[in-house]
């Protein structure tokens, strides 16, 4: 107890130096709870955009589809699937899929027509949240179609404007409609941009003469089920069907998502590092810098042990106070790089292997933000005070008092 | 004392506390050899993929058609292209110019037809240092000559057509007046990058026999390719050299051309910066601490040195050179250590295939398998400024502080 | 493959020019092609049936020609395809879709796509015409007799904007008539067979009323298609292959 109030105290009789020190422990948590949550929302941005405006995290086609995509190959009987994916809490959607051209008055380009439920698409993906002019599809609006980026931009059109789709029907006839553009996409994947065309599912149906199930379910796995298990778990109730996970149907997107995630790990140990140096730097010197008052201490009796606990204690103390300070401090930043983000590009549009890439780096708060952060803190300041406390109860009182 | 003993004093000061000065120091330069480094990979990277981004788009500068950019259609063309390869090259910087014609153009074999993108190039003209997926011509040769009857497809692309070496393919595509035409080939070779949308979607075709089915001039194309040595004077060679042409042709520079991979590098770059200006706050934050911890424990000789005659200002200046020094030392040991990691990864890179796999594209452009790193002079002078101002800005403080001593209460206080 | 509108309009046959060094294949490519020669115009009606692994449709329609490079084709039925029509001129082909009302110009891409869901391609409607200019034929078989079959192998020229490895012609001797040919690709395998049969005559002009195609890739599929009526050196009006027409 008197060894606290001791600590306690000493802390505080050079209040100068304390401050300094729990101030640079405290910009330190400052800026590592903040990098933390942007690296956590870059990393989580550039999965989640794949996976919440294309992939989603498991894709279910027909066995020959995705050798040989062809309106017929679909998945039958989706009902009960949907009922037991639902029953076992994963998110599903269901798309119906078709090449064919679409024409304006000006011109034409190919297509890649994508029939959906928006009710159970806003389950699975975020796509409706993509629109950057006009509005997402309506299903009282069965005339009305969402165009990628560039395929509007390729056709001359906008939201108002008609565009006929042509392709052939299931029946072998001409398949072709005026549709109403209610919406033109922003920036999600190259195929996407370049053809996508997306209207209700019930037009689809009505524009093909197609009755039959799905040509591709998108399934977003329940948060607490692992990827893997989830496709193996998928493969087991359904062996007829072809399951595979974004990983697999993306292999380069899923590496470079990797490789991307490797250096932002490498970005964060060299942040780390340069916290860790000042962190050690300061405590260091306070410590060190009372060696001799040490030695005074140990000349009044007071044995080893007793001196390295002081130390320590005083460092915890410290450390506590930066951590109270660091982390209340860092909250108004970290609610602003959360809520509004640091922009990073200027033009925006990027993309990484043809897919869409956010030039707006988001923060995401998780527990680890903080726990990380301080975890980490507590390390660098035991690293640095394990040295110089150890020297410092040993030393002897009259090295001490010749110590510099 | 004179000024360049304030100097001298200046530094001793450093080395009355080595153990704190060499802490200090550490963290100064250890800051910098990290930004030095990240700095460098991400010059060179970005250097290596604009360049890889020349070589596998249309070059630097790209001469066309104005209205070739917003619809490229093979009635967009530049004619008189001898002329304008010709001041291209009286610019000093350029190193080549070489006529292309490209566009999209459906292939069919007996067996299948897809669409994919085309080049037509003067196999004379055209090396691996402005067409990159020459290098990766795999299972037979380069066309013999510009009028060559041969085709060179993408190995995916090749598989889908069922076409092997030396079968037909024709190509058809929408000719100068909006006509369809076709022409026929033979395979000649493979092209295999590892890029997917090359491998499966790129087709090349010699430019002389490509001009005689779409019914085009000996001087006529859809580009003309302009190489330079350093991207960065990619803006001033498009500026020259549209200062030469007429109404009907554009010099577009790279990022004009290609703005998908101009704003990846832009977002890079900028998420780089951003952990640079971490860096520097960390560093700032060291050097702040230890000069503050200094000087407050100096309060008393300050005074005494105030009580001798020192002006407020001297002081300052006397503080304010303790931490030029700082950043000086720290600048030069920071030298010291990255000197050799650096000369490593600039000469021999790292490899980056094991780090990202093959294949790998980033905006469509396939990344350097070996990633080296370099820095580019106006990066090296930024870092250098930004921790000499990171230094001074630290000592601020601290020198102020010690130009405001009170002789009588600073040594009272001690 | 010889252009479709060729095929439709049964002008089928070896050509005029083609080159042989046979003095026998050339005499018989010269009579086959005295036999076609100067066919201004046609008009007919026909019906086509087309059957795959999923579906199974009969269109009737009504046809137009001038010479090898202009059609107009225009769908009669079914009800929901009635009105559906495709102009040919030159190289190009245009759609006439009359549930939209709009008439779209078929782009590249999508020459290769089916015609009317039929085994033929857009391609197929517009293919080069050149057969003549374009082949190297030789005998692989000789008919002796009035009753037997001529077997003609034909080779494109290298510059021929052809894909297939060769084509082979089995031309029934005594009428001079090919009722049999079939495409291969590069490593000499059959692609697509057409069957043609049932030959009538009009105007002097021997034609098969009755064509089937066949794609050696999906068994138990094929296109048929019969025509109903047809005369040759009709007077057509000047505006018929115009895209006004067309809309008609």
């Amino acid at each position: 107890m008197t060894t606290f109030k001791m600590a306690w105290r000493n802390i505080w009789r050079n209040s100068r130096r304390t401050l300094v020190t729990v101030a640079a422990m405290s910009l330190a948590l400052m800026v590592t709870v903040n990098y933390q949550a942007i690296m956590t929302g870059l990393l989580s941005s550039l999965e989640g955009n794949i996976l919440d405006l294309e992939m989603g995290d498991i894709q279910v086609f027909a066995p020959d589809y995705r050798d040989r995509p062809s309106i017929y190959s679909s998945v039958d009987e989706v009902d009960p699937m949907l009922e037991t994916l639902e029953a076992d809490g994963y998110r599903v959607t269901t798309r119906l899929l078709a090449g064919g051209l679409a024409a304006s008055d000006e011109t034409s380009a190919g297509a890649m027509v994508r029939g959906l439920e928006p009710g159970r698409e806003a389950e699975a993906t975020l796509i409706h949240d993509h629109v950057v002019q006009g509005s997402w599809l309506d299903p009282e609006d069965p005339r009305g179609i969402v165009l990628g980026a560039k395929l509007a931009k390729s056709l001359a059109v906008a939201p108002g404007d008609e565009v006929i789709l042509l392709s052939q029907s299931t029946d072998g006839s001409i398949a072709n409609d005026l549709y109403e553009v209610r919406g033109v996409l922003g920036v999600i994947s190259d195929g996407t941009d370049r053809a996508g065309v997306f209207m209700l599912d019930e037009a689809f149906r009505n524009l093909f003469y197609f009755d039959g199930g799905a040509h591709q379910l998108l399934i977003r796995t329940p948060g607490d089920v692992d990827l893997g298990t989830a496709v193996e778990y998928l493969r087991g109730l359904w062996a007829d069907l072809d399951i595979q996970s974004w990983r697999d149907l993306l292999p380069t997107m899923s590496q470079m998502l990797d490789s991307a995630a490797a250096a932002l790990a490498v970005f964060m140990v060299i942040i780390y590092i340069a916290i860790a140096i000042t962190v050690i730097n300061a405590m260091l010197m306070a410590v060190f810098e009372r060696v001799r008052e040490f030695g005074v201490l140990k000349a009044i009796g007071v044995e080893p042990g007793r001196v390295f606990r002081i130390i320590l204690i005083e460092s915890a103390m410290q450390c506590g106070l930066a951590i109270v300070i660091g982390l209340t401090l860092s909250l108004p930043l970290l609610w602003y790089v959360s809520t509004v983000g640091i922009d990073v590009g200027r033009l925006g549009g990027a993309s990484m292997a043809g897919m869409a890439m956010d030039p707006i780096w988001l923060g995401v708060v998780t527990p680890a933000t903080f726990v990380i952060p301080v975890v980490l803190l507590i390390f660098m300041v035991a690293l640095a005070v394990l040295y110089p406390a150890l020297k410092a109860a040993r030393i002897q009182p009259v090295e001490a008092m010749r110590y510099q | 004392m004179k000024g360049t003993s304030l100097t001298v004093f200046a530094w001793r000061n450093l080395w009355r506390n080595r153990r704190r000065t060499l802490l200090t120091l550490a963290s100064i330069s250890f800051g910098v050899f990290l930004a030095v480094l990240m700095t460098a990979m991400q010059d060179r990277n970005w250097a290596d993929m604009i360049d890889l981004a020349a070589k596998i788009g249309a070059g630097h500068v790209t001469v066309q058609h104005p209205d070739y950019l917003e619809t490229p259609t093979l009635t967009r063309t530049v004619t008189g292209l001898e002329g304008i390869a010709a001041s291209a090259s009286s610019i000093p910087t350029v190193v080549r110019a070489v006529p292309r014609i490209s566009g999209p153009t459906m292939l069919a074999t007996a067996q299948d037809s897809f669409g994919a993108a085309f080049i037509a190039v003067d196999p004379a003209q055209e090396t691996p240092e402005t067409l990159s997926v020459l290098e990766a011509i795999v299972d037979g040769e380069m066309f013999s000559s510009a009028d060559d009857k041969g085709i060179i497809l993408g190995a995916r692309l090749a598989s889908n057509l069922g076409a092997e070496i030396g079968d037909r393919v024709v190509y058809t595509m929408t000719d100068k007046e909006g006509e369809m035409i076709s022409g026929v080939a033979r395979l000649r070779a493979l092209v295999r990058t590892g890029a997917p949308t090359l491998d499966g979607g790129l087709s090349l075709l010699p430019i002389g026999a490509l001009r005689g089915v779409l019914g085009y001039n000996v001087d006529e194309a859809t580009q003309l390719a302009v190489f330079i040595d350093d991207q960065r004077r990619s803006d001033m060679v498009a500026a020259e050299l549209q200062a030469t042409l007429d109404d009907d042709a554009a010099a577009v520079p790279w990022h004009r051309q290609q703005p998908e991979l101009s704003a990846f590098i832009a977002m890079k770059v900028g998420g780089s910066v951003f952990i640079e200006a971490v860096l520097a706050i960390l560093i700032a934050a060291g050097i702040f601490n230890t000069l503050f911890v200094s000087v407050m424990e100096r309060l008393r000789e300050f005074g005494i040195l105030m009580a001798l005659g020192f002006t407020p200002s001297r002081l300052f200046r006397l503080v304010m050179l303790e931490s030029f020094w700082l950043g000086g030392v720290g600048l030069v040991a920071a030298a010291l250590i990255t000197a050799g990691p650096y000369y490593y990864l600039s000469s021999q890179g790292l490899d980056a295939a094991a780090l990202i796999g093959e294949g790998m594209e980033i905006a469509g452009v396939g990344m350097p398998p070996v990633m080296k790193v370099g820095l580019f002079a106006k990066s090296a002078v930024l870092i250098t400024l930004g921790a000499m101002a990171a230094t001074l800005l630290a000592g601020l403080y601290p020198a102020w502080r010690a130009g405001h001593v009170e002789p009588a209460e600073s040594i009272k206080a001690a | 493959m010889k252009s479709i509108t060729v095929v439709l309009l049964t002008i089928l046959a070896a050509g005029g020019a083609s080159a042989a060094d046979d003095p026998e294949v050339q005499a018989l490519l010269v009579r086959m092609d005295d036999l076609y020669r100067g066919t201004a115009s046609s008009h007919g009606k026909m019906t086509m049936r087309v059957k795959t692994n999923r579906f199974q449709r009969e269109i009737s329609m009504e046809m137009w020609s001038e010479g090898a490079e202009k059609s107009l084709i225009r769908i009669l039925g079914p009800a929901r395809d009635r009105g559906t029509a495709t102009l040919k001129a030159d190289q190009n082909i245009w759609n006439y879709l009359p549930k939209v009302d709009r008439t779209i110009k078929v782009p590249v891409a999508m020459m290769s796509g089916s015609w009317m869901g039929s085994h033929l391609s857009n391609d197929d409607l517009v293919d080069s015409s050149r057969f003549s200019e374009d082949f190297q034929c030789h005998a692989v078989q000789k008919s002796e007799s009035k009753q037997g079959f001529w077997l003609l192998e034909c080779v494109p020229n290298e510059d021929a904007v052809v894909v297939y490895s060769k084509t082979t012609l089995k031309i029934r001797a005594n009428n001079e008539i090919a009722t049999e040919v079939t495409d291969y690709d590069e490593r000499g395998n059959p692609v697509r067979t057409m069957m043609l049969s049932e030959i009538d005559e009009i105007s002097g002009r021997l034609y098969p009323r009755h064509i089937r195609m066949v794609p050696n890739d999906k068994p138990g599929e094929y296109t048929e298609m019969i025509y109903d009526e047809m005369e040759f050196d009709v007077r057509l009006p000047e505006d018929t292959f115009t895209l006004r027409s067309l809309k008609k």
